[in-house]
C-alpha cells in the first residue's frame, strides 16, 4: 500500500490497536505505533466520547512521538475485536505514507470544509490515489454543506469518508487541540487506489411520500399531512402514546430515507419530533423531494457491514493492509445482549484473513462520497480500505 | 445490505411506477430549485449540485449563451476551475444539437469522464447546454436522458425569466436614473438647454424658463433658432467642451436678446452623444451693478477731483510769493478752502455710510420726533445753498410727532430737499408737505424740475444708480443719496417712493410710523 517500491516496503506501513478504559488513549497510540513497528507520521485517534478531551489530546500527542495527530470522538471506538464502548481505538500510519491533516474553525460549515481540504490535497498532490477523512460535528452546521465545501476542492476524483463526532464530549482532534466547531481533515495519500465502501441496511416500507412541506431539516408536511402523523401511521403506532425514549428508539429503527433514481435509498437520520408534527431531520430535505420510510433490522444491518467492506475492497487492486470504519451509532441500537458485535463480527469478517489494521467509530451522521456528489449519509456504515504494498 | 439492491421482493412493475414517481419528485425538486434561482449564477450552480445528486454523477453544468455570443459556462459542479474554463462548449453543442446525446468511453469533456448525456436548448434569444457526467463506468439510460432533457426545459425557461428580469430591471433603473436626472435638472439653477443633432431643443428646464420668460411647452420640439430669440447671434461664440474636457467646459458670457430685453448669459456648452447640452447662467444683474460700480468710481472720481482742484488751486494761490493778494481775496480763498474741504467730507461720510447703512452695525434712534421742525431746519438750510429762483416752502397743518431717529430724519429730508434744489436747474417752487395718513406720517418733497425718467424710477434708490449718469444736465453727485435715503428710512421702519414725470418734476414719498405705532411696535 502507499508508496511503491521503497527499500523498507516490506515492512507494515500501518498499526492498529485499542485499549479500554477511560485514559486508554495514549495506550492505545503507544500500542499502534508498536504495531507499526517504525517511525510514525500519523496517528489517528478514535476515543469514546466520555473522556476528556484535552486530556485525551495531550495524551495521544505525547504517545505519538512527534507523529501527527487526527480523530474523533465517538459513542464508541471500533477494533479488529470488536466494539469498545469506554476506551480508544488508535490506527498509525508510517512516515513514508504521505498524509495532512487541517483544521478550520470559523463558523462557516462550507467554507472550513473547503479550506481545510484545500490545505491537506494541496500537502499531498503527488500521491496519485488520495482519500480525504472528514471529522465534523453533527451540531455545527448542515452535513450536506460540508460535504459540499469539500466536494467543491476534492472534486469527483477523490473520495470522502469521516462523520461526525459521538458521544458526549463530540470533540475533533488535530494535533494537540481538541475542537468543539470546525472541520477537520485528514489526507491519506498512496500509489494504489484506495476503496471506499458505503452501506446501510434500510429497507423502505410501502409507496414512497412526498414532501409537501419543509424547513431545512424540518421535514412539517408528507403528502399534505402533518410529517408524525404519516410516519405514525406508516409504522402502525397511531394513536399510540410515544413518549421521547420511544420514538428515539422508532426513529433509529426507521429512518427515513430519499430514494435515488436507479433504486438505491440514502437514510435520513430523525433526531426528534418537531413543533407542528414536524419530523427534524439530520439534514435539510427540500421541498417536492420523495422520501421512504424505512425498516432496518439487526439482519440487513449485518448484510450491510459486510457489504460496505466488500465495496470497498473491490476497489482495491491488492489486498486490504489498512482500514478505517465509520459506522452509525443508531445501527448499534439492535446490537446488545445476545446481539452485541454482530455487526463488528460481520464487518471484520468481510475482510478474510488474515485481518487489516483496522479502527473506526461509531458515529452521528457519516461521510461517505465515492460515487456522484453527495456524500452525507445517516444510519450508514463507511469503510476506507487501504491496499499492501505490491 | 448493498444500498444498490433492497432485499425486499418487489415485481418489476412495482419498481416501475416507483421509478417513475421517483423520477417525478427530482424533475418537480429541480423546477423547485430552478424558479428559487434570483441570478443566472444562482441557477447555474444550484442546478448543477442537483443534477449531480439526482443523476448520482460527479459532473454537471450549465452552458448558455444570448444572441449570437458564445457559450459561457453558467454553473459547474464536480470541475476545477480550469476544467470549466476548458469544457468544448462547442463540441457539446455540435453533438446535441438535434437531439439530446449519451456517450459512453468518450471523455469529450476532457476530465475522465466515463459517461456522459447533455441537452441543448433554445428558449428566445438564448441557446445552450445542460450536462451531467459520470467518472465511473455507468452509463446514462434512456430515462435518465429524457429526465435531463426535461430539465434542460425548465433551466431554458429559467434562463429566460432571468434575462427578462434583468431586462426589467435595467429598464426600471434606466427610467429612475432618468426620473432622478430629470428632478435634478428641475431643481438646479442653472438654465439648461438640450439640442439635438438636428437642432431641435429637447430639454429646457424651469431654471432656463425663469430667466429667459421663454415657457417649456413652447420651446421643446422646435428648431432652437426659431425658438430662442437670438439664438443664432451667439451660438457662433459659445464653446462646446467634448470628451474629456467636458468636465472643464469654458463659460462663454453673451447678450442675448429677449422681448426687448438684454439677458447677460454666462453659457457653457457640452458635447454629449444624444446632442449638445448648454448650462447658462443669468450675469444680467451682475454686469448691471459692474457697470454701476464703474460708473460710481468714475462719478466719485470726477466729484473728488473737481472740490479738490478748487482746494488745491486756492492753497497754491495762498502760497505764492510772487503774486500779492489782498486780504479780501485771502478771506475768499480760504472760505473756498472751507467749502470744498467740507464738501469733500460730506462725500466721504456719504461713502463711508453707504458702506455700513444696512449693517446692524449701525445704530439707528428711535425717539419722538417733530417732523415739522426738522423740516423747517432743513429748508432753511436748503434755501441758503438755493438760486434766487427757486422758493422751498413747508406745507404742514400740525401733525403727529413720529417715531425716529432724528438725525437720520434729518439726513433723509436734507438729502430729497438738496436732490430737489439740483434737478431744478430753472428754479421753480419746491414744497416739503407733511400730511398725516392712518397710523403713519408722509412727508412729500415735491419739485418742478427735470424729472426723472419711467425707467429709472425703480433704479434710483439703488447703490450707485444715477439717473444722469453722464451729466447731461450738470448735475453731479455720488449716486448714494437716495441709496442711503431709502435704507435709513426702511431701518426707521417707513417706505420712501417715487413718482416724476420727464421735464415735469418729481414727488418723493417718505412715510414713517406715528410715535404711539412704532413704539408700541417695538
Amino acid at each position: 500500500m502507499f508508496p511503491k517500491a521503497t527499500p523498507d516496503s516490506s515492512e507494515r506501513l500501518t498499526g492498529a490497536a485499542t485499549a479500554v478504559g477511560r485514559d486508554a488513549c495514549g495506550e492505545a497510540v503507544e500500542r499502534a505505533i508498536a504495531s507499526l513497528g517504525r517511525e510514525a507520521g500519523l496517528v489517528l485517534i478514535f476515543p469514546t466520547g466520555d473522556m476528556d478531551p484535552r486530556t485525551v489530546a495531550a495524551e495521544a500527542t505525547e504517545a505519538a512521538a512527534g507523529a501527527r495527530v487526527a480523530g474523533m470522538t465517538g459513542t464508541g471506538a471500533i477494533g479488529v475485536e470488536g466494539l469498545i464502548e469506554t476506551g480508544c481505538a488508535a490506527i498509525a500510519f508510517a512516515s513514508s505514507v504521505p498524509t495532512a491533516v487541517g483544521a478550520v474553525e470559523s463558523g462557516d460549515p462550507r467554507g472550513d470544509a473547503r479550506d481545510a481540504v484545500g490545505a491537506v490535497l494541496a500537502e499531498t498532490e503527488t500521491a496519485p490515489y488520495r482519500v480525504v477523512l472528514l471529522f465534523v460535528d453533527s451540531e455545527s452546521g448542515d452535513q450536506a454543506e460540508i460535504v459540499a465545501g469539500a466536494y467543491g476542492v476534492a472534486g469527483g476524483r477523490i473520495p470522502l469518508a469521516g462523520g461526525a463526532a459521538g458521544g458526549g464530549a463530540r470533540a475533533r482532534f488535530a494535533d494537540r487541540r481538541a475542537l468543539s466547531g470546525g472541520v477537520v481533515a485528514v489526507a491519506l495519500g498512496s500509489t494504489a487506489p484506495i476503496g471506499v465502501g458505503i452501506a446501510h441496511g434500510c429497507i423502505p416500507r410501502g409507496a414512497p411520500s412526498i414532501v409537501t412541506q419543509s424547513h431545512g431539516p424540518n421535514l412539517v408536511q408528507l403528502d399534505g399531512r402533518p410529517a408524525q402523523d404519516v410516519y405514525f401511521e406508516r409504522l402502525g403506532v397511531d394513536g399510540e402514546e410515544i413518549d421521547a425514549e420511544a420514538f428515539e428508539v422508532l426513529a433509529m429503527l426507521h429512518p427515513l430515507a430519499e430514494p435515488e433514481l436507479g433504486g438505491a435509498v440514502r437514510p435520513r437520520y430523525i433526531r426528534a419530533r418537531g413543533l407542528d408534527g414536524a419530523l427534524v431531520c439530520a439534514t435539510s430535505i427540500a421541498r417536492n423531494a420523495a422520501v421512504e420510510i424505512c425498516d432496518q433490522t439487526p439482519e440487513t444491518i449485518i448484510e450491510s457491514a459486510g457489504a460496505a467492506v466488500e465495496d470497498a475492497v473491490r476497489q482495491l487492486e491488492a489486498p486490504c493492509a489498512a482500514a478505517v470504519v465509520f459506522d452509525c451509532a443508531a445501527r448499534s441500537a439492535w446490537f446488545r445482549g445476545a446481539l452485541a458485535g454482530r455487526e463488528l463480527e460481520a464487518l471484520v469478517a468481510a475482510f478474510g484473513s488474515p485481518s487489516p489494521s483496522l479502527a473506526g467509530v461509531c458515529t452521528r451522521g457519516e461521510i461517505g462520497r465515492a460515487r456522484g456528489a453527495k456524500g452525507d449519509r445517516n444510519h450508514s456504515v463507511v469503510v476506507v480500505a487501504l491496499s499492501a504494498p505490491d | 445490505m448493498s444500498s444498490s439492491s433492497p432485499s425486499a421482493p418487489r415485481t418489476e412493475a412495482r419498481d416501475e411506477l416507483r421509478r417513475r414517481f421517483v423520477e417525478a419528485a427530482r424533475r418537480a425538486q429541480i423546477v423547485t430549485i430552478v424558479n428559487r434561482a434570483q441570478t443566472e449564477e444562482e441557477l447555474g450552480e444550484l442546478v448543477s449540485t442537483e443534477l449531480c445528486d439526482t443523476f448520482v454523477a460527479e459532473i454537471a453544468f450549465v452552458l448558455a449563451c444570448r444572441g449570437g455570443g458564445r457559450l459561457g459556462v453558467v454553473g459547474a459542479y464536480g470541475l476545477r476551475p480550469t476544467e470549466v474554463a476548458q469544457l468544448p462548449a462547442h463540441d457539446l453543442l455540435d453533438v446535441s444539437i438535434a437531439s439530446p446525446q449519451r456517450l459512453e468511453g468518450t471523455d469529450l469533456l476532457g476530465v475522465g469522464a466515463r459517461a456522459l448525456v447533455c441537452a441543448s436548448f433554445a428558449a428566445g434569444p438564448a441557446r445552450g447546454i445542460v450536462g451531467v457526467a459520470r467518472l465511473h463506468e455507468s452509463g446514462f439510460d434512456e430515462a435518465e436522458t429524457a429526465l435531463l432533457e426535461a430539465v434542460t426545459v425548465s433551466v431554458a425557461h429559467a434562463l429566460e425569466r432571468l434575462r427578462l428580469a434583468d431586462e426589467r430591471d435595467r429598464l426600471y433603473r434606466e427610467a429612475e436614473e432618468r426620473a432622478q436626472a430629470a428632478r435634478v435638472i428641475g431643481s438646479i439653477a442653472d438654465g439648461v438647454l438640450l439640442i439635438d443633432g438636428a437642432g431641435i431643443v429637447q430639454l429646457w428646464n424651469p431654471a432656463a424658463e425663469a430667466i429667459t420668460g421663454l415657457a417649456q411647452d413652447v420651446l421643446l420640439g422646435r428648431p432652437v433658432e426659431e425658438a430662442i430669440p437670438g439664438w443664432s447671434a451667439i451660438a457662433d461664440a459659445l464653446v462646446v467642451a467634448r470628451g474629456p474636457d467636458a468636465a472643464r467646459a469654458r463659460a462663454t458670457t453673451v447678450p442675448l436678446e429677449m422681448d426687448g430685453r438684454e439677458l447677460w448669459l454666462s453659457i457653457r456648452g457640452v458635447g454629449i452623444a444624444e446632442g449638445t447640452v448648454y448650462a447658462f447662467q443669468d450675469l444680467t444683474e451682475e454686469r448691471r451693478l459692474e457697470e454701476l460700480k464703474t460708473d460710481f468710481i468714475a462719478t466719485v472720481s470726477h466729484e473728488l477731483r473737481t472740490p479738490l482742484a478748487a482746494v488745491h488751486g486756492a492753497a497754491k494761490t495762498l502760497q505764492r510769493e510772487d503774486v500779492v493778494v489782498g486780504a479780501d481775496v485771502v478771506g475768499q480763498l480760504l472760505t473756498l478752502i472751507a467749502e470744498q474741504s467740507a464738501r469733500l467730507s460730506a462725500m466721504v461720510d456719504d461713502i463711508l455710510l453707504a458702506s455700513r447703512v444696512d449693517s446692524p452695525e449701525l445704530k439707528i434712534a428711535t425717539e419722538q420726533v417733530d417732523v415739522a421742525e426738522v423740516a423747517l431746519d432743513v429748508i432753511a438750510a436748503g434755501r441758503a445753498h438755493a438760486h434766487e429762483r427757486l422758493t422751498i416752502e413747508l406745507v404742514a397743518s400740525p401733525s403727529p410727532p413720529v417715531a425716529a431717529d432724528r438725525d437720520k430724519l434729518r439726513q433723509v429730508l436734507t438729502n430729497l430737499v438738496a436732490n430737489a434744489i439740483k434737478y431744478s436747474p430753472a428754479g421753480g417752487r419746491i414744497e416739503v408737505e407733511l400730511e398725516a395718513r392712518d397710523r403713519h406720517l408722509a412727508v412729500v418733497v415735491r419739485d418742478e424740475g427735470l424729472g426723472i425718467a419711467a425707467g429709472d424710477q425703480r433704479l434710483i434708490f439703488e447703490k450707485f444708480y444715477r439717473a444722469d449718469a453722464n451729466m447731461t444736465h450738470g448735475v453731479s453727485g455720488t449716486g448714494l443719496g437716495l441709496y442711503i435715503s431709502r435704507e435709513l428710512v426702511r431701518r426707521m421702519g417707513g417706505s420712501i417712493s417715487v413718482d416724476s414725470q420727464l421735464g415735469e418734476g418729481s414727488i418723493f414719498v417718505v412715510t414713517l410710523p406715528l410715535t404711539n405705532t412704532r413704539i408700541a411696535a417695538t
